[in-house]
């Protein structure tokens, strides 16, 4: 390969890196020779090596290892200052501490080198170490059962509040009927069937007057059998309708409405009472009570009309529709006070006694029965069940 | 009480052990704190640090109870105690215990020439791992082979090691101005 001046560059690397071979070296010698132009750029190649320089390592004993060398008796005094020489070997070691005396003086400082294993050191705050698990869960847990218990304790006392005050309510009512009262609207009558009626007027349920009443008046008709008494459709006529019972319901269309009640059981008082206290729940809220001096009803004296009427007595919704509008009436009756139109009676006003309680439950019936759609009043409604009537 | 029992596999044969419980945990802290106290205090001379250290330790021994053998939890304790103190000295380069200790020989340490004050001397000279040696020893009695699993030696590295550092106290003590 000749050298021109076209390559002589890498020549000149090669010759400074001495990686030309002796007639290599030579032509490039050659070609500088010849070419002096270009002896700078050789010189100048060559001062970009480094030249050896001489570095001493001042202190090379630092990196000296010592070899331990210890002989077989220190080895052995060192093994059994840590314990871990077997029985023999400590028994005979033992025995050479004993009876040379050198040995032992080797041994005695050994010795000096064990730290004293007795020494305490006593960490104060050992509570900051202790852990505990699980015991915020039972809280929480033992907790939650409290609340669950108080929450249910709590309901069933006001339920049972509740219904002592219904209870109460009723007793009341009764009692009054029976002692005579004589602002009671409906007169005693010999069959004991008023505390039915004072009842079911009280509530606006006249539905239930009306067969009580009717079947009352059968007179033959014992108290002890059970009887059971359905309302008449609206537009049926019967002897009942002179006695102008008008019924109506709160209802804005003003609608006739017809009532259906089918009542179980009517025995004696006790039963009578059960089914007043039904009508008392059902009917509550209507309490008000408007007569009408052109409606006036002497039930005591319809009663002896009615004696000979069939045992299933019908109601004049016909009438109602003459009424004006009122949001809430029910069947009223007179005792001598004919000159009054529209007189708003409330039955058995120091009876009916409202408790907070009982203002919950029925708001919370009313809530249930908007967002349910559960369309009430058309039939006889038990323990959440409502039977159909039509 | 019931002890739950946990098991593993190292790849060769099934280790049953029985893994700590709430009140075994308790046990240990009241058994070995005052040990791995004195183990971490010895070798950092700081009280606050060693306490960080040994509550850090039992920290985790109360995070990983369930993995631990209660038969071995002082060994665990050790082990991470003595983890934690190189990783601390190493966090907090702090040494400077040493220069304290060359302070004191010039002053007052010749005078109270007695011997647990000459070989605390001599302990402080050591390096952690001699002085760890040494403490795991003399303090707690184990031998090579479990020094060597608290400290990631083999057994002969323990041999080496903790007869070297005896030698080095040796020699302290044999000083003649440390002779009683």
């Amino acid at each position: 390969m000749n050298i021109n001046r076209h390559n002589y560059e890498t020549f000149f690397l090669l010759y400074v890196d001495n990686e030309l071979s002796a007639a290599e070296r030579k032509a490039v010698e050659e070609f500088v020779r010849v070419n002096t132009d270009l002896k700078s750029e050789l010189e100048s190649f060559l001062e970009t090596t480094l030249h050896v320089e001489t570095v001493i390592y001042g202190a090379p004993e630092g990196l000296y290892k010592n070899q331990i060398d210890l002989d077989s008796l220190q080895e052995n005094l060192l093994l059994n200052l840590d314990n871990e020489l077997d029985a023999t070997s400590k028994k005979e070691i033992a025995e050479k501490i004993f009876s040379d005396e050198a040995v032992k003086k080797e041994w005695q400082i050994w010795e000096q080198t064990k730290l004293d294993a007795s020494e305490k050191i006593i960490f104060k705050d050992k509570q900051l170490l202790y852990r505990h698990e699980g015991s915020r869960v039972i809280a929480i847990r033992f907790w939650r059962i409290a609340a669950a218990a108080i929450l249910l304790i709590g309901l069933f006392t006001g339920i049972s509040l509740w219904r002592k005050d219904k209870l109460a309510e009723n007793a009341v009512a009764v009692n009054e009927i029976k002692s005579g009262d004589t602002k009671q609207p409906v007169k005693n009558n010999a069959t004991g069937t008023t505390n039915i009626t004072a009842a079911a007027s009280e509530k606006n349920a006249t539905a239930v007057n009306a067969e009580n009443v009717a079947s009352a008046e059968l007179g033959t008709l014992q108290q002890e059998k059970n009887v059971t008494s359905t309302t008449s459709d609206k537009n049926e006529k019967s002897p009942v309708e002179k006695n102008n019972i008008a019924v109506t319901r709160p209802e804005k269309s003003n609608k006739e409405i017809v009532e259906k009640r089918s009542l179980e059981n009517i025995n004696k008082e006790k039963s009578n009472e059960t089914i007043a206290s039904a009508v008392l729940t059902n009917r509550n809220n209507e309490v008000p009570v408007q007569r009408k001096a052109t409606d006036e009803i002497a039930i005591t004296e319809s009663i002896k009309d009615k004696i000979s009427a069939p045992a299933k007595p019908f109601i004049d919704y016909n009438s109602v529709s003459a009424m004006p509008d009122s949001y809430a009436k029910t069947a009223g009756f007179t005792e001598g006070t004919s000159g009054n139109n529209n007189k708003i009676f409330y039955v058995n006003e120091e009876t009916v006694t409202r408790s907070k309680v009982g203002g919950l439950f029925r708001k919370v019936k009313r809530v249930i029965e908007r967002n349910t759609n559960i369309k009430t009043g058309n039939g006889v409604k038990i323990a959440g069940f409502e039977i159909a009537l039509k | 009480m019931q002890r739950i029992t946990s098991t593993q596999w190292d790849g060769r044969k099934p280790l049953s052990y029985h893994c700590m419980t709430e009140r075994e945990y308790n046990e240990c802290v009241n058994h070995y704190a005052d040990n791995v106290y004195r183990f971490i205090l010895k070798n950092l001379r700081h009280e606050e640090d060693a306490r960080d250290v040994v509550q850090g330790t039992f920290e985790k021994m109360w995070v990983n109870r369930l993995q631990v053998d209660n038969e071995k939890c002082k060994s665990y304790l050790f082990t991470v105690a003595y983890h934690q103190m190189i990783d601390h000295i190493r966090k907090n380069k702090r040494m400077s215990y040493k220069e304290d200790f060359n302070e004191n020989e010039r002053g007052t340490i010749r005078q109270q020439s007695n011997a647990k004050r000459i070989l605390d001397e001599a302990l402080s000279k050591l390096n952690e791992t001699q002085r760890s040696l040494v403490m795991l020893k003399d303090y707690e009695g184990y031998n090579y082979t479990e020094i060597g699993q608290i400290m990631g030696l083999n057994e002969s590295q323990v041999k080496v090691y903790l007869h070297r550092a005896r030698l080095q106290l040796r020699a302290y003590i044999v000083k003649p101005e440390n002779v009683i």
